[in-house]
């Protein structure tokens, strides 16, 4: 059975269609990326899933469970944890601060000393606001708060956003090491080469349908820009 | 053959005829309604067309400018002080006298917004009340001129020596307490017909669009060159005005006036507020609904007291939460029906 | 020269009590941007509460205060839980014209079933007491204590934000709601506990209002707006600014009640439309709003 599945998915912005049946399955401690271009309706695809957004019934399932009417904090508690799109540290509050509030309802083996071995720069600024971190620096900040929820499935939504090539390295680099723990991970990517470096598995976006599923070494270059550009 | 179908067909392409039509009737008949020699019902509508016009002010504020003011009392406090000053300082006629508390409330209303411009939202609605207080204890004050906290009456002297009373004597063929209040309801009903004018057109207007603009989305409007600021200080005068008018000739009507009840929150907000709300904010034909249910609440339960109030308070909030736009609002939606057109065809 | 030291002094502790008034006020708008018209009444159902437990039951006033203050964090919760979080959205007018509602229909509700006759809360003598500073001057124990009280809540308030658990969620939530969903923390319930935190600030407010003056169910509107000034005047978001904005309106008011005693109220609200006027953001407002 699949850790996490989505079954002919539909999501909308009052009248705009944003998703057209979406069915996505992640297994346990698998890596999957989803790849697209703005607009696509990766970000919608993952917040639907957490539970910011509603779903119709049965088109969410969770560890064999249907998660569609149930809300993002209750779906914290099981271990589906959501690493928002554009870092959203909370400006209130610290480093440190910012990286408890992520076990505020579930902790497991992720303690504040293990994300700080994973980000070691976290640890040197630990009481500084959040905010006034490099964009880097946060995203490792709000990877850092959602691994302290324990996840069992890691949604990760554009985490390379705005970043320079060498700091999006640094942040990749932590993968395995989650990986390790037996998470599985899903990341929403524009960064197609880092996307296909880290995933088992890969499925592509377009215009809120799903263009193409595989698995990276066996899709061709070309299969892949048709399937993002949608020409 | 008369089907729902055709008369929705003759009704649109009629439209405008029927509607000015209709309008022309009751008008005539409000203005002939003396003739009935019901001074109770003059009395009563007397009641009904002051209130909706204090509420068509604030519904102007809150549902088009988006300035929720809990403060408006203080313009109707000012306009009847106004009033009181020009007739027994001054010796003006009531009539003028009416005019002075618009023009006194519109004066007064520029500098309030100055001050209570800078709060927003929630903060700019305590703001305006903590004007009206200011205008409260302020006028308490002036006691020997004005009455000070006991406030100070209108003498007959005063009230019969009105312009165009004789003339209203010597047609109705009435004596003088009834030619006074045939004036002051003809007085009501042109100042009702004359806000509902100035409010359809203004929104109408450029103004308007640009009012509407400002409420759903400041930041937009601003990038586009409207200026919000100036927008909405007219709106707050415009509004002081109206209601200064208003209040003025309410308190004509009492010939009566104190700080503590030309200040009132409840007789000029909480009614004002109840009107709009249960009526249908930002629409005209909202506070008529709301004005007429008032009415009638008043009139039979009013005597039940502190019953009463807690049920309007209660109604209202429920009305917020269930139905916010109104009961008009709920109705107008479903059937899709506007008196006062004020929406453009895109 | 005593006279006016013991003007002003009274003046810093009467914004002790307004401080404890705007406390509750300025906690909620933080977190939820919610201003509650009803406040006031709130603090007056509170004090009618202690009230009706110190009379009817028979019981210590203090005592009374100490029943009353968990009942008035329940009432907060269920209050915010069932009904004001159903206002909250980026629509101002709902929070507003329901919690208007709810003041009148309190305000009413008091009236019906306590009368319109003005009360006190029986504390006996200490009411009168007070503690001789020297050179003529003399404060009153319970204005002291008010004043006292003031700062032990917004400490309180403060250590609870800064060093608790619940607290890291009332700033992460105010900060951003739906971030803060993401961390597993139930937006609706934090608000209901915040409101609920409130309340019980109430309580303590009405405690001492109810033991250093009169009230009547009418009391309710007046503590509205010194509790607004005092927030406006401190600036929003700062617990300790509430204080100082609340000692300004009380200094402001004794000072006014000295020169002439009709002009005591009208001299806070000058000097809330001063500051307004020359510092509108108050004079310590937090950097981010």
């Amino acid at each position: 059975m699949a850790l996490l599945e989505t079954r002919d998915l539909t999501a909308f912005y009052g009248d705009f269609q944003a998703l057209f049946g979406i069915s996505v399955t992640v297994e346990q401690g698998e890596t999957v990326a989803i790849i697209g271009a703005n607009g696509a309706g990766k970000s919608t695809f993952l917040k639907t899933v957490a539970g910011l957004l509603p779903s119709t019934p049965g088109s969410v399932m969770f560890d064999g469970a249907d998660i569609s009417g149930t809300k993002a904090y209750d779906n914290l508690a099981h271990g589906l944890v959501l690493v928002p799109e554009g870092r959203k540290l909370f400006p209130s509050l610290s480093v440190e601060e910012n990286l408890l509030v992520g076990a505020h309802r579930r902790s497991g083996k992720w303690t504040l000393a293990r994300i700080y071995e994973l980000f070691p720069v976290l640890a040197v600024r630990r009481h500084q606001p959040a905010t006034t971190l490099s964009g880097g620096q946060q995203q490792m900040c709000a990877i850092g708060r959602g691994l302290m929820g324990d996840p069992r499935a890691l949604l990760c939504d554009e985490i390379s956003l705005g970043l320079a090539p060498i700091v999006i390295r640094d942040i990749y680099a932590a993968l395995p090491t989650i990986k390790a723990e037996g998470a599985a991970i899903v990341i929403v990517e524009q960064d197609i080469v880092q996307a296909l470096a880290v995933s088992d598995r890969v499925y592509c976006f377009q215009e809120g349908r799903m263009t193409l599923s595989g698995k990276p070494g066996e899709l061709s270059r070309e299969a892949i820009h048709t399937a993002y550009f949608g020409i | 053959m008369a089907d729902g179908a055709s008369w929705r067909a003759l009704a649109e392409r009629y439209g405008i005829q029927i509607r000015l039509a209709a309008l022309a009737i009751v008008v005539i008949v409000l203005i002939l309604l003396p003739l009935l020699g019901n001074r109770a019902l003059m009395q009563d509508l007397f009641f009904v067309f002051t209130m909706l016009a204090l509420a068509q002010y604030w519904n102007l504020l809150a549902g088009y400018a988006g300035l929720v003011s809990v403060g408006q009392q203080a313009f109707v406090g000012l306009g009847a002080y106004a009033l009181f000053a020009a007739a027994l300082i001054l010796g003006w006629d009531p009539l003028l006298g009416i005019v002075a508390g618009g023009v006194v409330a519109a004066v007064l209303a520029l500098p309030t917004a100055l001050v209570v411009f800078r709060l927003r939202g929630a903060y700019f609605a305590i703001g305006t009340w903590v004007a009206a207080e200011v205008f409260r204890l302020v006028l308490a004050q002036f006691k020997t001129t004005l009455g000070g906290g006991t406030g100070t009456s209108l003498g007959p002297d005063i009230t019969n020596s009105m312009t165009g009373l004789p003339w209203i004597k010597e047609t109705f063929d009435v004596r003088t307490p009834e030619a006074r209040d045939i004036a002051v309801y003809w007085l009501a009903l042109l100042l009702l017909a004359g806000t509902l004018a100035l409010v359809y057109f203004l929104l109408r207007s450029r103004r308007g669009l640009a009012l509407a603009a400002i409420r759903d989305s400041e930041t937009a409007a601003l990038s586009l060159g409207v200026d919000s600021f100036r927008t909405r200080l007219t709106i707050y005068v415009i509004a002081a005005f109206g209601t200064g008018l208003v209040g003025a000739l309410i308190y004509l009507q009492k010939a009566r006036v104190s700080p503590d009840a030309a200040f009132s929150v409840l007789d000029w907000t909480a009614y004002v507020i109840f009107i709009v709300v249960i009526g249908g904010i930002g629409t005209i034909e909202g506070p008529i609904v709301g004005a007429i249910v008032l009415y009638f609440l008043q009139d039979y339960l009013a005597h039940f007291g502190t019953w009463y109030l807690i049920t309007l308070g209660a109604l209202a909030a429920a009305v917020m939460l269930v139905a916010p736009r109104g009961l008009w609002g709920y109705f107008a939606d479903r059937y899709d029906i506007q008196i006062f057109p004020l929406r453009r065809r895109l | 020269m005593t006279a006016a030291l013991d003007t002003i002094l009274q003046g810093v502790l009467l914004g002790g009590l307004y401080a404890l008034y705007a406390a509750g006020l300025s906690l909620i708008f933080g977190i939820m941007r919610l201003v509650n018209l009803a406040h006031g009444d709130l603090i007056v159902a509170a004090a009618y509460l202690m009230l009706a437990l110190a009379q009817y039951a028979g019981i210590d006033s203090v005592v009374a205060f100490a029943i009353a203050l968990p009942l008035m964090f329940g009432l907060g919760y269920v209050l915010q839980r069932y009904l004001l979080n159903r206002t909250l959205g980026e629509d101002i007018l709902p929070p507003l014209l329901v919690t208007f509602g709810l003041s009148i229909v309190i305000q009413n509700a008091l009236l019906e079933g306590f009368s319109a006759n003005t009360r006190r809360l029986p504390i006996g003598e200490i009411a009168n007491q007070s503690l001789s500073l020297g050179g003529g001057i003399a404060i009153g124990i319970m204005p002291l204590l008010s004043f006292v009280a003031a700062i032990v809540v917004v400490f309180g308030l403060n250590q609870l934000f800064y060093r608790t658990r619940l607290g890291r969620a009332l700033r992460a939530t105010s900060d951003d709601t739906e971030t803060a969903q993401l961390v597993g923390i139930n937006n609706q319930h934090i608000y209901a506990i915040a409101m609920g935190l409130a309340l019980a600030v109430c309580a303590v407010a009405a405690f001492f209002l109810g033991s250093r003056s009169t009230f009547d169910p009418t009391t309710g509107p007046a503590r509205l707006i010194y509790a607004f000034e005092a927030v406006i005047i401190g600036g929003l978001g700062s617990l300790w600014g509430t204080l100082a904005g609340g000692i300004v309106v009380g200094v402001a008011q004794t000072v006014g009640a000295r020169i002439h005693p009709e002009w005591q109220i009208l001299s806070g609200h000058v000097a809330f439309l001063v500051v307004l006027i020359l510092r509108p953001r108050g004079f310590f407002p937090r950097a981010f709003d």
